[in-house]
């Protein structure tokens, strides 16, 4: 399952032509093995996880603002539904192909069955580089693919939400055209073939900060199991865009302070505590930098994660928290508000230092439970308010902390690979169940 | 299951300065992430192309008396 580079058929053995850094993916595969070793997982199960049910690629033409016409490739893979229907997003990117898909859907396929959500993992996009094309352009480009995938989507089958380079708009162009190809009578009772839509069209109240509500609440919950109070908890975020701005909102008004940020154009600390809202509509008014923010001291970018903390949440990226910086963090706690920001080897230097990791996996589930919310408000006919949604959250968000860190303190696990055995026995528990067809 | 390597940076905005990381290699999620703007490509790939639109528009147009 692991393959990232084929040697060359003329390459002597050990030789390599190159040696890619461990990425995201190969630490998501590594772990599902791991897990999946750690509860002996039924070889039939495991060969049935190890690939993917489905993978769609269409080819489409659309017409450009010039009245030429281009052929897009657009994809689509489902990796598994044993649960439910294919939940993931779609990404515009040039780098874009069936094999980048086929990682993220199966790292939705676990990140859904933990979260104890009805679905499975899903995963595409369309091969293309967004700033090329005018807004009326990849309106066309997006209804057009949403017709090419025709009923390879659905609300009961497989339902798309915004990634990298898509957003709202993204969805409601979606969502309009997937309801136009609709039987008139049906046509309404489609509007949860995708999530993240505006609030106009479907969309959920709150849904911008479901998943900085999340970490918030991992990490409360982390502090309640020992004991602890957020108040007076020092804390640092890496990356202050909607995950790392929500998460630092919602810890500053339990008495927690933010003493150091990091975002694309620098680092900043205060010992004394750094106002979020006063930090936030500082980069709001300085095109999104935190650079320069009065209440903070410029910091070299290569100490931020030595800076002194209680908590780290690192909410912009992943391979942030490597061999190389394990051994300085000053931190008792990481959150893990980004996707894959603690590797392998950083993970095993803080474990040995008795540094607690609450997993992407678990951490940052939030975003994806708010679809689920948003789904089930479509499908409901409902319009749920904020206080609803956030009540609703909590609640889900805190069972699945609840299950997790019993699970790795009753099996002696870290927690990653705890969410990771809870993922996959879920799903296997739904194969035992019903059995292979015929 | 074959995967491929998979990186945004390349697109991003920010790529050039920013000081998040200095391995660019394999981000395939990030906070920060930005597309390069419409206009910058329209200033580095799109603008001969716009000039020469505007001037045969130009010497298309009917004399209007």
């Amino acid at each position: 399952m692991i393959t990232m580079t084929k040697p060359h058929a003329n390459q002597e053995p050990g030789a390599s032509s190159k040696v890619p850094a461990r990425g995201m993916i190969d630490n998501v595969m590594e772990q599902f093995n791991s897990a999946a070793d750690h509860i002996d997982l039924h070889p039939n199960i495991r060969k049935i996880l190890s690939i993917t049910n489905n993978e769609i690629v269409v080819h489409f033409p659309v017409k450009m603002d010039n009245g030429n016409v281009e052929i897009f490739t657009g994809y689509r893979v489902q990796h598994n539904n044993a649960l439910g229907p294919y939940k993931g997003g779609l990404r515009y990117h040039p780098t874009v192909d069936i094999d980048a898909a086929r990682a993220l859907a199966m790292w939705m396929t676990w990140k859904t069955s933990l979260a104890g959500l009805p679905y499975g993992g899903g995963k595409g996009g369309i091969q293309l580089d967004p700033s090329l094309y005018s807004k009326s352009e990849l309106e066309r480009i997006t209804r057009r693919f949403t017709f090419a995938l025709a009923d390879n989507i659905g609300p009961e089958h497989d339902i798309p939400a915004p990634d990298v380079n898509t957003n709202s708009q993204t969805m409601a162009w979606i969502a309009d055209t997937y309801m136009s190809t609709r039987p008139p009578a049906e046509r309404t009772a489609n509007q949860h073939v995708v999530t993240g839509k505006p609030g106009g069209s479907g969309g959920l109240e709150g849904r911008d900060r479901a998943t900085g509500y999340g970490v918030y609440l991992n990490i409360k919950c982390w502090m309640e199991r020992h004991n602890k109070s957020l108040k007076g908890q020092k804390y640092i975020v890496q990356g202050f865009g909607n995950v790392g701005y929500w998460a630092s909102h919602f810890m500053e008004q339990d008495g927690a302070l933010l003493v150091a940020v990091q975002d694309a154009y620098g680092s900043i600390e205060n010992q004394d505590g750094l106002k979020v809202d006063d930090l936030f509509n500082y980069s709001q008014s300085n095109k999104g930098s935190i650079v320069g923010f009065s209440q903070g001291k410029a910091i070299d970018n290569k100490d931020f994660f030595k800076t002194n903390c209680d908590i780290c949440i690192p909410a912009a990226l992943g391979n942030q928290i490597t061999a190389d910086n394990a051994d300085s963090l000053k931190a008792t706690l990481i959150a893990e508000g980004a996707n894959g920001p603690t590797n392998v080897d950083g993970e095993k230097i803080l474990l040995e230092k008795n540094i607690a990791i609450i997993p992407d996996i678990l951490c940052n589930s939030g975003g994806v439970v708010g679809s689920y919310f948003e789904w089930l408000q479509n499908r409901n006919g409902e319009l749920w308010q904020l206080n609803e949604v956030m009540a609703k959250l909590e609640k889900k968000m805190m069972d699945s902390f609840d299950k997790v860190f019993e699970y790795a303190q009753n099996e002696g696990l870290d927690m990653r690979t705890a969410a990771y055995c809870l993922a996959i026995r879920r799903i296997e528990k739904a194969y035992i169940e019903r059995g292979i067809f015929p | 299951m074959k995967v491929n390597d998979f990186n945004i940076c390349p697109e991003c905005l920010r790529y050039k300065t920013c000081v998040l990381t200095h391995d660019k290699s394999q981000v395939w999620s990030c906070s920060d992430f930005e597309q390069k703007s419409n206009l910058e490509s329209i200033k580095t790939v799109d603008t001969p192309v716009i000039l020469e639109k505007v001037i045969e528009k130009e010497e298309c147009q009917p004399v209007l008396v």
